[in-house]
Order: structure tokens, then C-alpha cells, then sequence
């Protein structure tokens, strides 16, 4: 065989291993983003387990709480309810973040419940919730960097807009969060 | 944790009275080794010229093994004799003046001069893939510090090829219980390739599997300082959030100062293992310079202090989360160490449905004299129902110990497995499904 022929199947080999490779890598990365998604949903889903238990123990001692609480259950049966959209969940979440925290500060006013038994380790399980949650979050957020990376440089970019894989958002601080918190005005209420 | 100003008034009051002596002590040692093994020296270097002389150079074209064997034994030698001399000495010194330290700073802090931390322990942190072949330590202190278990010894682990030995891991090898669970392994190891190559380094090391998936963090400082790996990904950022980062590059630095050349962390079974490596010893005392300069001492109070003051630098007794402080007693803490107290089995828990507490149907009364094939007689202490079988908590004379009621002979032998009416009374052993 002529030697510019050999050139060529070996060319095209390569190039054939390269166009594999770029298409196996592509779908590992957005298969890792979509996993660590779900990685959240999980935590979400056990920090839904533990609002019912923190509405009632708190109520008993928490008066003027009540409205809040109101608020979080029902926002917690939305997002128990299914079917809702990606962006939907992570809005519910942003909203159901913020409740929490506003409970926990206003915990500072019940003396009696801070030293409650069943109260402190409510509270353990909760940062650990929130802990895991967090951890998840970065692991999404980190993925997501891995895949849009991919999506955007050379010569990825082009196997990507080949496959029609767009880039996907980070996880982003909630507006009301990422605002200074005004002390006063929490104790205020 | 004490302060410098604390130090030196205790080095003053408690600590110069022995060191006098000790410094007598040792010009006798240097002296003496000063008279064995200079002559010894002398000898071996006329041996050597003599052997060279009749043999000729042939000796150094001997294969690499009699050439090697002669000159390890010629060191060995003179080590052997060299340690004969101090070690009376060695042994006095941590005996009154690194014990006196240990206590000083804390005194429910044990200190074992010949303790180090068990093989088992220092091969369950992983981060040294080797198989240890020479594995020596001393130094150990075993204690808490708030609501943290800590333990920690000098380390000096090898593996050998060939008739030589390469050092895998010399230094201080420090154990915390962590302040989170979890199940799988992070490990923290230093980060050369990203340093050095940048982005290629970072392909290189996610190609190293060795210790897990590559863990790619968000803290820059902390990145070019260690590679991350581990099990999960989401465990691994559980483990290091943005706090703890930061909080180990700060240590990193610290232990840098202190003279430790390098730092291997990782996060097995919900404890921390920090491997520091030195290149100089830490407690040892001097055999060849004076032992009455302070500042000499006061270098032992500080890497003490220095190693203490990890599970505030790491924040370790921060227990907000699932991971209680532990109120039980410290009994596993001797099961973990070499060279302690006779092991303390704790009682099996008690399952839901059985009762825990002995009943006049128990095999033993409380106090009944029993004796045991293996460990002798003692007196019964507590019986347990475990599932169909009895444990009973008898004190020994070697110790407390819990056993199956079954190897006990004792007085009236009441019967020892857990009968039908017992069941229908007591309620069933919690696997028996109805």
C-alpha cells in the first residue's frame, strides 16, 4: 500500500478516537452536573422532613411567630407537592431559606426554647442539614464550572454545539440573602 | 493553654532542679560516649584500611551487598553502643522534664515516653499507600481537649527494598475525632504538580486515582497548597467548607514556622489524621549541648503547645451539628493505643423490647463469684439480655471484662439462654421477625 494511504486511515483513526472522546467527556460532565443536582434535591428533601418537626416544637413557645410558621408550612407543602420545575425548586428553596434563618434568629428572644433538649438537637440536625446542603450546592456549582468549560472552549465548543448542549446557571445567593442584613430590624419584629 | 510568661516561671520553679541533674547526667553519657566510640571509630577505619590493604579494592567491587552488610554493621555497631549509653539518661529526662511539661500544660493529658500511635491506625488513614516494613515511634499523649479526643506520637515508618531502607514517614502523627460524620475518605495532599505546571498539573493529578476522585475546590489559595481527593464529592466539600479552608491554610503556614517540612491530611472514619513531617526529633533531649539553656526547653513547650493548639486551629470543638459531644466514657480511647491499660469492652447497648438491667431470673446474682476457662475469677458486676444470650460484666482480677454467660461457671447456674416464656414475657430478641 502507497504510503499517503496508510497516512490517511491513521489520520482519520485519530481523528475518529478524538470525536469519541470529546462525545463520551461532554456527556460525563453533564451527567455529573445532573447527578449532583439530584444531590441537592436530596438534601431538600430531608430538610422538608424536618420543618414539621421544627413548626411544632417551636409554636408552643413562639407566639408571635405564628404568621412565619404559617408561611413555612405551606411553602413546604409546595415543594413537597411535586411537579415543579428546576428553576421553580430553587426559588422555593432561596424562600425557604430565608424563613428558616428568620425563625432561627428569632429563637434569641425564647429563652425557654434555647434550652430545650428537644429543641437543641432539632437545631443540630438542622445545621446539619444545612451543612450538607451547602456542600451539595458547591459540588452542583463545581460541576456545572466543569461542563460550562467544556461547552465554551476549543474544540469542545464545536462537538457541543453539534450535540445542542447549552450552558447550564450556577446555584446563586438568594436577593434577600446576598442584601445586608439589618439587625435591628430583625429584632424588631 | 498556657503562655510563655506561665512557662518560664515553671521552668524556673519546677523544672531547674532536675534539669541540674540531668545535666550531670548527661557530661557523664557525653563522656562516656566520647570514650567508646572514638577508639571504636579509630578501629573500624584501621579495619577497613587493613581489609582494603590484603584484600585490595576488591572490596569495594564486591557485590553491592557485602559492601553494603560491612558498612551497615560497622554503623550499627556504633549505634548500638551509642544508644546502651544514653538510654538511662533519655529515659530520666522525659521521665521529669517532658512528663513535667505535659502535666503543666494540661494535666489530664498522659504522656508514655515508650507509647506511639498503634500501626493499625497509622495504616487506616490511607494517605501513605506503602506497605510499612520497619514501623517505631515514641512520645505518645493521649488526652481531650474540649470536647475533642485527641491523640498523637513521634512516627518513623519505613519500607525496605533491597537491603535499604526509605523513610515513608518521619514526624508527628496526630489523631482528632472530627467535628461531622461521614462515611467515606477525603485525603489532603501536598500539591506540587499544580504549582509547578498549573492546568497540566491539575489534568495530571485527576488522572491519579490512587486515593479517589480529584476534588477541585473553590478557595485558590487553598488549591495551590493541596490536592484534594476523595470518595464523594459532595462529603468532601461537607468536610472542607470555606471556613475550614481557610483555616488549614493558616495552619499550613503556622506549622511551616514550627519546622515541619510537610502536611498530609485525611478524614477517615470521622476522625482527622494529620501527618506533620519533621526532619528533626521532638521531645529528645541533647546529649552533646548543654540541657540548662531555657530556650532549648522552652522549644519543648512550644511544639507541645504547637500540636495542642491544632483543635482550636481547626476549630474542632465546634459541635453544631449531628456529631454530639461524647459524654461516654473515655473507655475506647485506651482500646486505640499501644502499650495502655488492659482494653475495657463496653456492655453490648440494649435492644428495644429487651430489658437491660439484671433479673432475678439472670444466670448470676450482682457480686456472685464466677470463674472463666481463660481469665480466671472475678465477681459478677451486671447482666445483660443481649438477643438469646446472656452478657455478663464481670470483674476479673486483670480487669473488667464482658462475657457470654455461657463460659461461666458459678455458683446455682440459673438457665443461660433466654427461654420461650422468657421471649413471650420480655418480648422477643429484636432480629426474630414475627
Amino acid at each position: 500500500m502507497s504510503t499517503s494511504i496508510i497516512i490517511a486511515v491513521v489520520i482519520a483513526a485519530v481523528f475518529a478516537v478524538m470525536i469519541v472522546s470529546l462525545y463520551n467527556s461532554l456527556i460525563n460532565k453533564k451527567n455529573s452536573v445532573e447527578n449532583a443536582f439530584a444531590g441537592i434535591d436530596v438534601q431538600l428533601t430531608k430538610r422538608y422532613d424536618l420543618i414539621p418537626n421544627l413548626v411544632s416544637t417551636v409554636q408552643k413557645y413562639m407566639k408571635h411567630e405564628r404568621e412565619t410558621l404559617t408561611e413555612i408550612t405551606a411553602m413546604r407543602a409546595r415543594a413537597v407537592s411535586g411537579n415543579l420545575s428546576d428553576n421553580e425548586k430553587v426559588a422555593l428553596d432561596n424562600q425557604i431559606s430565608t424563613a428558616l434563618s428568620g425563625i432561627m434568629i428569632a429563637v434569641e428572644n425564647y429563652p425557654d426554647l434555647k434550652a430545650s433538649q428537644n429543641f437543641l438537637q432539632l437545631q443540630a440536625s438542622l445545621n446539619e442539614v444545612e451543612e450538607q446542603l451547602s456542600a451539595a450546592r458547591r459540588a452542583f456549582n463545581a460541576m456545572v464550572t466543569e461542563y460550562n468549560n467544556a461547552v465554551q472552549m476549543f474544540p469542545s465548543n464545536i462537538m457541543a454545539s453539534y450535540m445542542n448542549l447549552e450552558e447550564r446557571t450556577w446555584f446563586e445567593a438568594p436577593e434577600v440573602k446576598k442584601g445586608d442584613i439589618n439587625v435591628k430590624e430583625l429584632f424588631d419584629n | 493553654m498556657r503562655t510563655r510568661a506561665e512557662f518560664d516561671e515553671f521552668y524556673e520553679q519546677n523544672l531547674l532542679p532536675h534539669l541540674k541533674e540531668l545535666e550531670v547526667e548527661r557530661i557523664k553519657c557525653a563522656r562516656k560516649a566520647y570514650l567508646y566510640l572514638i577508639p571504636y571509630s579509630i578501629f573500624c577505619l584501621l579495619l577497613t584500611v587493613t581489609l582494603v590493604k590484603n584484600i585490595g579494592f576488591a572490596l569495594f567491587d564486591a557485590p553491592g551487598e557485602i559492601c553494603g552488610s560491612y558498612i551497615a554493621l560497622i554503623f550499627g555497631i556504633g549505634y548500638a553502643i551509642y544508644y546502651a549509653i544514653i538510654k538511662s539518661y533519655v529515659s530520666d529526662f522525659k521521665e521529669y522534664i517532658i512528663t513535667g511539661i505535659v502535666g503543666f500544660v494540661d494535666d489530664t493529658l498522659k504522656y508514655q515516653k515508650d507509647g506511639k500511635i498503634k500501626r493499625k491506625e497509622f495504616r487506616k488513614c490511607k494517605i501513605f499507600k506503602m506497605g510499612v516494613d520497619t514501623y517505631s515511634g515514641d512520645d505518645r499523649v493521649v488526652g481531650k481537649i474540649g470536647s475533642t479526643k485527641i491523640r498523637f506520637s513521634e512516627i518513623h515508618a519505613e519500607y525496605t527494598t533491597n537491603d535499604t531502607s526509605h523513610t515513608i514517614f518521619k514526624g508527628l502523627f496526630f489523631v482528632a475525632d472530627f467535628n461531622k460524620d461521614f462515611q467515606g475518605r477525603t485525603f489532603l495532599l501536598p500539591d506540587r504538580a499544580e504549582a509547578a505546571l498549573g492546568w497540566i498539573g491539575t489534568k495530571l493529578q485527576s488522572l491519579n486515582k490512587a486515593h479517589g476522585d480529584l476534588v477541585k475546590l473553590e478557595d485558590p489559595v487553598f488549591e495551590r497548597l493541596f490536592a484534594v481527593y476523595g470518595s464523594d464529592q459532595i462529603e468532601a466539600r461537607y468536610i472542607l467548607t470555606p471556613s475550614l479552608m481557610e483555616r488549614v491554610v493558616n495552619f499550613k503556614r503556622k506549622s511551616l514556622g514550627a519546622g515541619a517540612r510537610e502536611l498530609h491530611m485525611s478524614f477517615v472514619d470521622s476522625n482527622v489524621y494529620i501527618a506533620l513531617s519533621y526532619s528533626r526529633n521532638l521531645f529528645e533531649p541533647s546529649v552533646f549541648k548543654t540541657i540548662l539553656d531555657p530556650q532549648d526547653i522552652r522549644q519543648y513547650f512550644d511544639d507541645l503547645i504547637f500540636v495542642l493548639g491544632i483543635v482550636e486551629d481547626l476549630n474542632l470543638n465546634l459541635r453544631i451539628w449531628s456529631k454530639m459531644p461524647t459524654q461516654a466514657v473515655d473507655d475506647d480511647l485506651e482500646s486505640q493505643v499501644e502499650g495502655g491499660e488492659s482494653a475495657v469492652d463496653p456492655l453490648p447497648a440494649s435492644k428495644p423490647g429487651v430489658l437491660p438491667y439484671a433479673l432475678p431470673v439472670a444466670p448470676f446474682a450482682i457480686g456472685e463469684g464466677v470463674s472463666h476457662a481463660a481469665h480466671g475469677s472475678g465477681t459478677v458486676l451486671a447482666c445483660v439480655m443481649t438477643g438469646q444470650q446472656w452478657a455478663v460484666r464481670v470483674d476479673f482480677s486483670t480487669g473488667e471484662r464482658s462475657v457470654q454467660s455461657r463460659f461461666l461457671k458459678g455458683g446455682e447456674r440459673k438457665a443461660h439462654l433466654i427461654s420461650r416464656e422468657m421471649q413471650v414475657e420480655y418480648g422477643r430478641p429484636y432480629w426474630k421477625k414475627d
